[in-house]
């Protein structure tokens, strides 16, 4: 067995022992701590198949918030799970299997991982790719791709590769391959300046060096959800954005009462104190670094936003909520929860009132789509990263207010 | 191996057996503040060797800074972290194990 | 090299089990804490492992968010389990 496969049949054993933990301990604080090992340990496992964004995602919401509002339910519930005779529902037992037997056997028709010739490189993706970071033309809009293009091409390619090599650092071959022969997907190889689809200039554009899809933004996922999915990525900020909404309507309390009297800080720990005033810009300024490198590495507004909102939350937890309402007063920060919205809604509209259809980015420098379209994808991950910052600390703030009875 | 490449490994292997040493030293030490030793101490020891070891094998300026930028990180916040949970420990009045208690438990 | 980082994974690997056994298995509550954030500086190492054995620099980033992520944590359960609120 080789290393590797050891290494993900311990990660998987480590997720196995954990959740199985996670319901058979008794004591409800014990199963909350047990749910943070368990996110971090899933985060783990999506960084060991390399998808970056999912588990940056995962540790920042799974290990940060999730935990702080589990604990945060804590305080409402008892210490200990009540003793439940140990019986075993044969009905539900044998319903489980059955479905996790039919999830097993479909899995044997998946592609393996990391396979060249899976369907999802060639027949949608690079389209994909090609309408948002790949050809470029002179003229503004949405782009369409060169001539010579053939889109029933790509649907009745059948994946046929020349000869991939076992070394997986080894890209190479992608220049030989049919896909860049046809010129259907620009391949991510340095010094490919020879290749004949490589000449997509522009007028008043500068060249870009080979190795970034040719085109402005190389994180792959972020085009994909701003630009390809934009729609989707908007409905999911106005989903977040509404949840905000609801709780704000349903669970706050007019507060007239002195809600802030009883609050426990604790910046009488000198250690504490003077290692969170240290450690509070940098949260806040990596959070926006996470924002805003998201779309030329892994990143992006989700994940920054929470990070953002658990700088707020540290803040609030060593000085006390007080002090967080004096820093961040409620009203801003139930302000700053819509302005994101707006960030993503209006980046859209300025599109439509710029010529062009509602979320096309590429009108938004006209001289250059390409350049319009990363700068649209910017203003949107602000978008996106302001409100779920505000909306978890509003989660948070209210989870707090709740024991202040 | 060129000498960049001993001094990582050397340091990764120092990293290892203090790491390893320390999650032995959590399972069977017999209280709270004995673990509290060697969990606290060997993690940040270990995780800061590692790192500035990794730093020999980096090609770029940009990645080294940031591992640099994450030890320096690490041995602010760990101790930190430790120093919290004894203190928390510590009012909520939970007495050390000597030596013939009952109760002690590997 | 790639042997030293795939052996230094596996060893953490193996210290992560042993902390787990601790973190389910622990009297006390402050045992419990102590092994999580015990695993939590053990993910980071394992992820920057993880990205020089795939050859990518990029999951430095992972490792400086779990790091502050977790220390957030940390200070959120002492808290809850000393003074029993969370503001």
């Amino acid at each position: 067995m080789t290393a590797i496969v050891l290494i993900d049949t311990l990660l998987l054993l480590l997720v196995t022992v954990t959740a199985v933990a996670i319901i058979e301990v008794r004591n409800l604080y014990a199963s909350a701590m047990l749910t943070s090992v368990y996110s971090l340990l899933m985060a783990l496992v999506w960084v060991n198949m390399h998808s970056m964004d999912v588990a940056f995602t995962e540790a920042a919401v799974g290990g940060g918030i999730s935990t702080i509002l589990l604990i945060g339910t804590l305080v409402h519930t008892a210490r200990e799970e009540k003793p439940r005779k140990r019986r075993l529902d044969w009905k539900a037992l044998l319903l489980t299997g059955l479905c996790g037997g039919a999830l097993i056997y479909g899995t044997f028709d998946m592609p393996r991982f990391g396979d060249p010739k899976a369907p999802i490189h060639h027949f949608r993706v690079p389209e994909m790719m090609a309408q948002t970071v790949g050809f470029v033309t002179s003229r503004a809009g949405k782009q369409a791709p060169p001539e010579g293009f053939d889109p029933s091409a790509y649907r009745s390619f059948n994946g046929a590769v020349a000869s991939v090599p076992a070394d997986p650092t080894d890209t190479a071959w992608r220049e030989t391959s049919i896909l860049a022969q046809h010129g259907i997907m620009l391949p991510k190889v340095l010094g490919h300046a020879s290749h004949p689809a490589a000449e997509h200039t522009e007028a008043g554009h500068h060249q870009h060096p080979p190795d970034d899809f040719n085109g402005h933004v190389p994180n792959s996922v972020t085009s994909l959800l701003a630009a390809y999915r934009g729609y989707d990525t908007m409905f999911e900020t106005t989903v977040i954005f509404t949840a905000g909404v609801s709780l704000i309507l349903l669970l706050r309390r007019p507060r007239r009462e002195g809600y802030l009297q009883r609050s426990a800080p604790l910046a009488d720990q000198a250690v504490l104190r003077v290692v969170t005033k240290m450690a509070i810009p940098f949260i806040l300024l990596f959070g926006l670094y996470v924002i805003t490198h998201g779309e030329l590495g892994p990143g992006g507004g989700f994940q920054g936003g929470v990070v953002v909102a658990c700088a707020f939350i540290l803040f609030a937890l060593i000085f006390g909520r007080p002090a967080l309402y004096r820093v961040l007063p409620p009203p801003v920060c139930d302000l700053l929860t819509g302005l994101g919205v707006l960030m993503y809604s209006g980046t859209g509209a300025a599109c439509l009132l710029l010529g062009g259809q509602f979320l096309d980015y590429s009108m938004l420098n006209t001289l250059s789509p390409g350049d319009g379209e990363a700068l649209g994808m910017t203003l949107v991950e602000y978008g996106v990263g302001i409100t779920v910052s505000m909306v978890m600390l509003t989660i948070f703030n209210q989870l707090a207010e709740e024991q202040s009875k | 191996m060129q000498a960049h490449e001993i001094v990582t490994t050397v340091l990764l292997a120092l990293g290892c057996v203090i790491s390893l040493t320390g999650s032995y030293g959590l399972l069977r030490m017999p209280d709270f503040y004995t673990r509290l030793h060697t969990a606290g101490k060997t993690d940040s020891l270990a995780q800061v060797m590692i790192f500035v070891g990794l730093v020999f094998v980096t090609p770029d300026l940009l990645t080294q800074l940031k591992l640099v930028m994450v030890a320096m990180i690490l041995m602010i916040a760990a101790p930190t972290a430790t120093h919290a949970i004894t203190k928390a420990a510590h009012l909520h009045h939970l007495r050390p194990w000597t030596k013939g208690d009952p109760g002690g438990e590997p | 090299m790639s042997w030293v980082y795939l052996a230094t994974a596996v060893v953490l690997l193996v210290g992560m089990f042993m902390i787990l056994i601790r973190a389910i298995a622990g009297p006390t509550v402050y045992d419990r804490i102590l092994a999580t954030n015990a695993l939590g500086t053990k993910t980071i190492v394992f992820v920057t492992l993880l990205g020089y054995i795939s050859g990518r620099p990029e999951f430095i980033d992972m490792a400086i968010i779990y790091a502050l992520v977790s220390f957030i944590t940390t200070i959120a359960i002492l808290k809850f389990a000393q003074m029993g609120r969370l503001d």
